[in-house]
């Protein structure tokens, strides 16, 4: 027992790095089935964009809930399969899911800005100077 | 100078120096490309609905580089993963693939992709002439109540584009061209052209003053019918819009090429021509049948193609950046695979670094992709 520990133990100063092969195999494993996931969902998104969402009643029925009408159903749900994807990426490729508070607190306000960002557009639909504003429709 | 905490963390902040670097860096590239996609939004949902092309882009090209890229990204976490297990060779194949990878993007965006746009046109088809082109038309985008009669003009049984183009009629008044998507307003061009023989009253002398002008009308036949037409005094308006139609249509690309076309394709881009496009195995688009002639789509004229531009070439530029890097940490010199064999911890913390950066540029194209080629 005491042999096998000391064989660890000396493997990871050999390598400076703690983690054992077995893992290392594991993390390998990780990977590629993250990386298949993400070609799959290409694959989803490429096709899911061939679908009219908005001649479906179930997808019609539900999204006027939130207030999408027409494309826009396709969009959002497109962006909601690349947001998926996204997450694939951030959390295994790029080891969020494993990340200190360090990493995280900076990437929570970038978070928050960048939303704040895409949400600025809302602006554009209200008139702070009354008249300042002319629509085509 | 050795730059402190390559390897270590660093007591404070319990990371390495590059990695938290890395980060900060690859937050600011967050707001970069979110600034940029904030303004896509904005012009989106800016843009009337018949103004925002879909399908333009080549989508099995594009998919086929979302591929590419993601491939990309699982091999340089193998090529880090490699490094970890100190294992050089895989890691220089590993890596060395990220790299290809990185250079089949760039080549297919930069000798396919952006030159099949540079070379792209806007059509506008007559409205007389639509149902010669109806079996080929596919209306899906058409809004039907009538105010904006709107079509793209594909190949049939095939959903996407084949040449971008818009069929373009106002309830009100049947040939109104939207300035904004036309590059040029045609009735100024006949207000030109009836100017020109403003004095003359005979409609021989008329028609032979304006075929001596070559500078100006280089080569427009105006008959001496319609020049007396277009004199009578009150005009009849749907005279006038009938001799406009058949001039801009038949004589208006022959019109003066500086002031008559500022943006045809012959002044403004002079390697390119218009040439018949086969919308069906039995059809040919007649140029005779544009409405007003045709314009190519360089961003000047074309929000969409605009911001396309934009973000893919920034987003190209990341790509070549990550390649520089993955090139250098391949190379055996001394800050690249040599120093396998002094520091091979530090050689891991930079391709984690540059990996973190390759997976942010992939992160950026998964939402590219669909923004620009599907929706």
């Amino acid at each position: 027992m005491s042999d096998h520990s000391a064989t660890v133990d000396h493997k990871a100063d050999d390598h400076g790095h703690a983690a054992a092969h077995g893992s290392m195999f594991d993390h390998v494993k990780v990977y590629l089935i993250i990386g298949a996931l993400l070609f799959i969902f290409t694959a989803i998104t490429v096709a899911l964009s061939y679908i009219d969402f908005d001649k479906i009643g179930l997808f019609i029925w539900a999204f006027d809930k939130i207030g999408v009408h027409g494309f826009a159903i396709n969009i959002v749900i497109g962006m909601i399969v690349a947001t998926f994807k996204v997450c694939l990426v951030g959390a295994w490729f790029m080891h969020l899911k494993q990340e200190t508070k360090e990493i995280w607190r900076p990437l929570l306000f970038t978070f928050f800005f960048v939303t704040a960002l895409f949400l600025l557009f809302v602006f554009a639909y209200s008139d702070p100077i009354p008249g300042s504003v002319h629509w085509h429709h | 100078m050795e730059i402190p905490y390559t390897v270590r963390p660093r007591p404070d902040t319990g990371l390495a120096n590059p990695k938290l670097g890395i980060w900060l860096f690859l937050a600011s590239e967050v707001m970069l490309f979110g600034g940029l996609f904030a303004g896509y939004i904005f012009m989106r949902l800016g843009s009337d609905p018949w103004m925002w092309p879909k399908g333009w882009l080549n989508v099995p090209v594009g998919t086929f580089n979302t591929f590419v890229l993601i491939a990309s990204s699982v091999t340089v976490i193998l090529a880090w993963e490699s490094l970890k297990m100190r294992n050089l060779k895989m890691y220089k194949i590993w890596l060395f693939i990220t790299f290809m990878c990185g250079l089949l993007f760039l080549g297919i965006k930069l000798s396919f992709e952006w030159p099949a746009k540079f070379g792209h046109f806007g059509a506008y088809i007559q409205k007389e002439v639509a149902h010669k082109y109806e079996p080929a038309l596919g209306n899906e985008d058409r809004v039907e109540d009538g105010k904006v009669f709107d079509g793209h003009l594909k190949r049939k049984g095939y959903p996407r584009l084949f040449i971008g183009g818009h069929l373009t009629e106002k309830k009100d008044d049947p040939y109104a061209l939207d300035a904004s998507s036309v590059p040029f307003v045609p009735e100024a061009n006949l207000d030109a052209v009836l100017a020109l023989g403003k004095d003359e009253k005979d409609p021989a002398k008329k028609a032979k003053l304006l075929h001596t002008r070559e500078v100006t009308l280089k080569g427009i036949v105006v008959r001496p019918a319609d020049i007396a037409e277009l004199n009578k005094e009150p005009l009849d308006p749907a005279k006038k819009k009938e001799i406009l139609q058949r001039m801009n249509t038949i004589h208006f690309h022959k019109l003066d090429e500086a002031n008559g076309r500022p943006y045809d394709p012959a002044n403004d881009r002079p390697k390119f021509e218009l040439r018949p496009q086969f919308v069906d195995s039995h059809l040919v688009l007649d140029k005779r049948d544009l409405i007003a002639g045709h314009g190519p789509l360089v961003p000047k004229l074309n929000t969409y193609l605009a911001t396309y531009f934009m973000i893919t070439g920034l987003h190209g530029a990341h790509v070549l950046a990550g390649c520089i890097c993955f090139i250098y940490f391949w190379l055996p010199i001394k800050g690249g695979a040599k120093l396998f064999h002094t520091n091979p911890e530090q050689l891991c913390n930079r391709i984690e670094v540059s990996g973190l950066f390759w997976h942010l540029v992939d992160l950026i194209w998964i939402f590219v992709f669909p923004i620009f080629y599907l929706l």
